[in-house]
């Protein structure tokens, strides 16, 4: 074991040292698309540059990551870690301090959640830090003990799940539909289009890693973590 | 050396402490935390040289959108990799593959 | 409306919506799964046909997603090597469809229909994709999408293959990005076309190379990267064992050609070229052994898949016209031939409950149609006339003696006798009179079909070369010798 550790620590310096020489043999000037984004970003539905190209210019790339999340949150739904009759809420109560705390947080959470969503059309921000929040508040609940045991069993959740991907899919399947070209927004209504995909992506990156955090999280878990809060 | 390609750097022997990490460590988790951490390293890389210190122009979005994507599609594969483990664990009680089974 | 009427520009974006759009449906909507995810399947296979003859009239298709300049936007790209790797995952992709509601009919897995049909969406993302971090994107989602797939029945086994397979891919596909980085941070883009004008020679350019590439052959399991896929492949539940080895270890061996002959084509790397088809010839003779070493069917079968993506591996360095048809047509057999096998053996595994290759005489008489199947599509694996893999391997060798590169054609037509060594095991023991076993689940006639099908599709491809040749080298400019 040692003689494999004193390999792959001697081969790997040396590949650390090659790469870092890469970096000084990379070009210093600018980048070539830099220029040419500034120039269509009046066109592209969102001031923010960071913004214009997730959702606009490279949106298809945003469609399959939003694909990405819905294959991870299925397959660790398919896993069934719990059985179902463990996925019921807890009756005991999370203790006096984050019981009084829980409420006021979840409401900031969920307001800075929009603000950001909000944000994201001119400033850094946008779906997927919205629904980080979005998913934050979802965990908080989670350990509040609120009873919101959401499962992928209801197919309301299901529907959250998909909302962002089926967003996406329906402009697309607009988009040729309309011969404006795959992906492409028309000019006039590209802000309202984009808001309401980054909703949707919202709500779907909330809901996910909230289910994620249930059902990768054992009840023995759970327990822990409140009777922490407790002392 | 100039602050952008110093984060570079991190960022690549970031990667290679972590592949150090994946062949070395057989437990799991520890597995599971260096494909992370390699990610880390490359998304560190891609980001860091996004601004080019000799010109005017703003840092390239383009990097940081890959980044972004890159990110939420790490998350995603890290959390499955995680549930795997959870249920192989309690499957088998094991933390680590045996290299002999087939 | 005619065909002709149709535009590739419509037709190549729905080969990707419209299975996310079916598994999104599948998801929300349980009690229709099946037949909506039947439904898009077909409606796939259907696109593909409608695409092919659109590109076979009108030549290669460039779409840029919005509309945006090419430097920073996401093209698509159609060309004879896409409509390859879309209609293997239209054919293959829709008979295993019809196999799994029968397989699965007795266990019913709730999220099967939405990973399966996702997964075909990511394989034509993938094959349509004219952008190296879009590439990324798809890689992820279609190593997400196989492993979610492995475990869709959950033992020991299957846990433990998945973890090992889901680490390769992951470190596969973070080598590939890291790639990807250097590239862009040296040519400023990302699209294969503009990046293939920019690109010259230089140890970035080569770092990169040699880390996509070789992240790209963890995936696709070229030896000595193979090490999860047996394990991986033979645990899963056959339907998905057949979609992994015809379709999924193709896509990165897929991306790999594709690289090489769009991005990396004007560097020209001999040595490189060299190193990728010795590990090849490697590959071939070391999986055929394994293979032969094995004692039951599934096992066999993926290392089969092992050597056979070794041949995959040999276009590059005789780099001429013939070689690279041979290598497409190796990939067309493989695909629809070994999905026949892994179906067949899963027809198998389902009635006696058990795939050692010692007990195959027990079934024989229960399983007529299977077994047959199975010694059809293995003409396909073992190249005997009048099989499409036949044609693959011989257009191959006569590259191979063309060039004068005898060591290499040996190494192939030995790989050749030792897949029939391996297929004659398994064949010898099946027709063997014995025992009949008994029934442990029915083998329903739609499974026995479907297998034959595809075995069949492997013959029936060999009487067609030429129209097929033709359809798959649209616009593809094979380089001459490297």
């Amino acid at each position: 074991m040692s003689k494999l550790n004193a390999i792959s620590i001697a081969l790997l310096v040396l590949a650390a040292m090659w790469f870092g020489a890469m970096i000084f043999l990379l070009p210093n000037d600018n980048l070539a698309s830099v220029g040419l984004i500034q120039s269509d970003l009046a066109n592209a539905g969102a001031s923010n540059a960071v913004t214009a190209v997730l959702l606009n210019f490279r949106g298809y790339d945003t469609y399959l990551e939003l694909v990405v999340l819905l294959i991870a949150v299925t397959g660790v739904c398919s896993l069934n870690i719990l059985p179902t009759s463990q996925l019921t809420a807890t009756t005991d109560k999370p203790g006096m301090v984050l019981d009084a705390l829980a409420k006021p947080l979840l409401i900031l959470l969920i307001m800075v959640a929009f603000y950001l969503l909000w944000l994201g059309s001119h400033g850094p921000g946008g779906a997927f830090q919205a629904g980080a929040l979005l998913g934050a508040a979802g965990v908080l609940m989670v350990l509040a003990g609120y009873p919101i045991m959401w499962r992928i069993d209801h197919k309301a959740v299901r529907g959250l799940l998909t909302l962002g991907v089926l967003s996406f899919t329906c402009f697309g399947l607009l988009s040729l539909a309309s011969q404006a070209g795959f992906f492409t927004y028309p000019l006039n209504h590209n802000k309202t289009i984009i808001f309401t995909i980054e909703f949707a992506a919202m709500c779907s990156i909330g809901t996910t890693l909230t289910i994620l955090f249930i059902s990768t999280t054992t009840n023995n878990d759970r327990h822990v973590n409140q009777t922490t809060t407790k002392r | 050396m100039s602050s952008t390609q110093f984060f570079a750097f991190v960022g690549v022997a970031l990667v290679c402490i972590a592949m150090h990490s994946l062949i070395a460590r057989a437990h799991l988790l520890r597995k599971i935390l260096a494909i992370n951490i390699m990610s880390s390293g490359v998304f560190l890389f891609l980001v860091a040289l996004a601004w080019r210190e000799q010109t005017d122009l703003p840092p390239d979005p383009i990097c940081h959108a890959m980044v972004l994507t890159g990110i939420v599609v790490a998350v995603s594969a890290t959390a499955f990799a995680l549930g795997l483990l959870i249920k192989f664990n309690t499957l088998t009680g094991a933390t680590q593959l045996n290299d002999a089974q087939q | 409306m005619s065909i002709t009427e149709l535009d590739a520009t419509d037709l190549a974006p729905l080969l990707v919506l419209a299975p996310i759009l079916g598994a999104a449906v599948a998801l929300i909507f349980r009690r229709m799964a099946t037949t909506v995810s039947l439904l898009t399947t077909a409606l796939s296979a259907l696109l593909v046909v409608a695409l092919s003859c659109v590109i076979s009239q009108n030549g290669a298709a460039n779409i840029v997603a919005g509309g945006w300049p090419k430097a920073f936007a996401i093209s698509l790209y159609v060309d004879g090597l896409t409509l390859l790797m879309l209609a293997i995952t239209g054919i293959v992709g829709f008979f295993v469809a019809l196999y799994a509601k029968d397989y699965f009919s007795k266990t019913p897995n709730e999220t099967f229909w939405s990973v399966y049909l996702l997964l075909l969406a990511a394989i034509n993302a993938l094959a349509l994709s004219r952008d190296i971090f879009n590439i990324y994107v798809t890689l992820e989602c279609l190593g997400l999408a196989s492993v979610a797939l492995v475990v869709s029945e959950q033992n020991e086994k299957t846990l433990s293959s998945a973890l090992r397979y889901l680490m390769a891919a992951l470190v596969g596909s973070m080598l590939y990005l890291f790639g990807v980085a250097f590239l862009y941070h040296n040519y400023g883009t990302l699209n294969i076309d503009l990046l293939s004008n920019a690109i010259t020679h230089g140890p970035v350019t080569y770092t990169a190379m040699a880390l996509m590439v070789s992240g790209l052959m963890i995936k696709a399991a070229i030896f000595p990267l193979h090490f999860w896929l047996p394990a991986a492949h033979s645990s899963a539940p056959a339907p998905v064992s057949a979609i992994l080895s015809a379709l999924v270890v193709k896509a990165s061996a897929y991306l790999i050609i594709r690289l090489w002959l769009d991005l990396f084509s004007p560097l020209s790397v001999p040595m490189f070229a060299e190193l990728l088809s010795l590990i090849g010839m490697v590959a071939i003779i070391w999986g055929s052994i394994q293979a032969l070493l094995q004692t039951r069917l599934k096992l066999l079968i993926a290392y089969s898949t092992v050597a056979q993506l070794g041949y995959l591996m040999q276009g590059f360095v005789l780099a001429s016209e013939t070689a690279w048809q041979g290598v497409i047509y190796i990939a067309l057999s493989h695909a629809l031939a070994k999905s026949a096998m892994f179906l067949a053996a899963g027809n198998i595994r389902h009635y006696s409950g058990d795939d050692r290759i010692g007990n195959l005489n027990e079934v024989i008489r229960k399983l007529p149609i299977t077994m047959t199947a199975f010694a059809i599509a293995s003409m396909s694996i073992m190249g005997l006339p009048p099989s499409s893999g036949f044609i693959g391997k011989w257009l191959l060798l006569e590259a191979a003696l063309t060039e004068g590169r005898i060591f290499q054609a040996v190494v192939m037509a030995i790989g050749g006798i030792l897949a029939s060594a391996y297929i004659f095991k398994v064949i010898g023991h099946a027709f063997t009179p014995g025992e009949t076993a008994q029934s442990q689940q029915r083998v329903t006639p739609i499974m026995s079909w479907t297998t034959m099908a595809l075995a069949l599709l492997s013959i029936l491809a060999g009487f067609s070369a030429n129209e097929l040749l033709a359809l798959f080298s649209v616009a593809m400019n094979f380089p001459g010798a490297a």
